[in-house]
């Protein structure tokens, strides 16, 4: 048996159709209803469906971060979560934070702060970072937060351990460090 | 407009590039755009590597800028009235400035360039550089591979938990030869992610293969690079002042990319200088790189168990 008999002989094994659902996401304020395989995951879905590329693959299981939106008002990483699991949730990607024209305060605590080098983990970074300073205001504790009673306050501690989630190859941290107090600062 | 031959890649390097030419030029750094590096413009690149991306491509351009500065010079000293003084010309602040005291005469960059335009002046200029005196003869093992050196000197402050094997980097003073920096905040940003780099390198980024040869430490979930927490606490990096490059570099600076990688030794040395503290300082602790929690905690256990 040659090569081509048995290649079409495994298509023929193949199952028919992959299943596939219909899902609507509401992404950056925009509501989009697509019909997806099953499989495809959030990050995907935004990259290679909505053309919003903003939001990286970097390893694709959930270590580095790059891939960091936010669900419901949440960070979560997009690769590890499937589209259809996110009917009728708001998703906001770097994309829908901010433009050139009118950067987002953390965007431009980024530039201020020369915050990046590839620029590749950075709009994870951003997202991660927008939703550090939303979790410490809504007092939700982390492993360094020394009082689970009082108000969190927003230690280089407290920042390094919630964005630990989220690496950057090129070793910015320093400057990233600067950069989300920077926010903070001028939110309070 | 610029375009170079070297690989933008987060360094900076179109940056300093773009500082080169509007240094030879007398322009606000605004006024020099860059164009994507790609070979149909320039071919047979160098590879953007050894750190030599400024050394390079920044000679090149400060070669085009300044056969073009000396053109444009040449044609204003024969084409305006009364004739320019063609000693003591020069660009600085978007204006050609010839002569000096009431003899003085200044041309706008924009009117300069638009003018010897017209005069059908070629306005585009190509460049090129190769470092100079660098030669080794492998037969005999001798030469100079390098135009110069680079140095640097860091220092480093550990605590470790002799049980767990768990370490934090307390401080970390750096200070590295850049020569005379083409961009402070660029060269720190450089120093500083060398340093964590190779800090990685020597602590916690392990290559493990198993008995297959195949590589398990395969991805950031067992490879591990450094994150926030493994950032020094205090983590001081500064430039040596005062010290331009002895050879004629680019504006006698020095290469940034690759040499303070080097600086992330300390970390190492510090870990086992640590360890040598269980034995009063009368040992020199066996510890391979990189030294993870594990291997520290194995060290501590050895020099233990000679003390008993």
């Amino acid at each position: 048996m040659n090569a081509s008999n048995s290649a079409e002989q495994r298509r023929d094994q193949a199952p028919q159709e992959v299943p596939r659902s219909t899902v609507t996401l509401v992404v950056n304020g925009t509501q989009h209803t697509l019909t997806l395989d099953n499989r495809t995951t959030l990050l995907d879905t935004l990259r290679e469906h909505l053309a919003l590329t903003g939001s990286k693959k970097g390893c694709e299981h959930g270590q580095c971060g790059a891939c960091t939106v936010s669900v419901n008002g949440e960070r979560i990483n997009a690769c590890l979560t499937l589209a259809v699991m996110h009917e009728g949730d708001e998703i906001t990607t770097i994309e829908g934070l901010g433009t050139v024209d009118h950067l987002d305060p953390m965007q431009q605590a980024f530039v201020d702060n020369d915050a990046f080098q590839c620029g590749y983990c950075t709009t994870g970074q951003i997202c991660s970072a927008n939703a550090v300073l939303q979790e410490i205001a809504a007092n939700i504790p982390s492993h360094v937060t020394a009082d689970l009673t009082a108000p969190i306050e927003i230690t280089d501690a407290e920042i390094r351990e919630r964005m630990s989630g989220n690496l950057c190859r090129c070793g910015a941290y320093a400057n990233i460090l600067k950069a989300i107090p920077q926010v903070a600062k001028e939110r309070a | 407009m610029i375009n170079h031959g070297g690989t933008e890649m987060g360094q900076g390097l179109h940056t300093k590039i773009c500082q080169v030419v509007a240094r030879e030029l007398g322009l606000d750094l605004d006024s020099v755009r860059i164009s994507a590096t790609r070979t149909d413009k320039v071919p047979n690149t160098s590879p953007t590597a050894a750190s030599s991306g400024a050394d390079l491509n920044g000679m090149a351009a400060r070669d085009a800028a300044s056969k073009l500065r000396e053109r444009l010079f040449e044609f204003a000293a024969g084409h305006f009235e009364g004739g320019l003084d063609r000693e003591g010309m020069r660009l600085e602040h978007g204006m050609l400035i010839a002569g000096i005291g009431e003899s003085e005469r200044r041309i706008p960059w924009g009117e300069l360039v638009q003018t010897a335009y017209l005069n059908r002046v070629s306005l585009s200029e190509k460049g090129f550089y190769a470092t100079p005196l660098i030669h080794y003869n492998r037969a005999k093992g001798q030469g100079r591979p390098f135009y110069y050196y680079a140095f640097g000197a860091a220092v480093a402050e550990v605590s470790l938990d002799t049980l767990s094997g768990e370490y934090l980097v307390d401080r970390v003073d750096v200070l590295h030869d850049v020569g005379n920096s083409l961009n402070p905040a660029i060269d720190i940003g450089q120093v500083e992610g060398g340093f964590i780099q190779g800090m990685g390198w020597l602590t916690s980024e392990e290559l493990k293969w198993n008995a297959k040869g195949v590589l398990v430490s395969d991805g950031p979930a067992t490879y591990k690079t450094p994150t926030y927490g493994d950032l020094p606490k205090v983590f001081n990096v500064d430039l040596l002042e005062g010290h331009p490059n002895s050879m004629a570099s680019l504006y006698r600076s020095k290469a940034v990319g690759e040499p303070p990688f080097m600086l992330g030794m300390c970390v190492w040395s510090a870990l086992r200088d640590a360890l040598a503290s269980l034995a009063d300082y009368r040992v020199s602790p066996h510890l391979d790189t990189p030294a993870t929690p594990e291997r520290v905690m194995l060290a501590a256990n050895a020099i233990r168990n000679k003390a008993l």
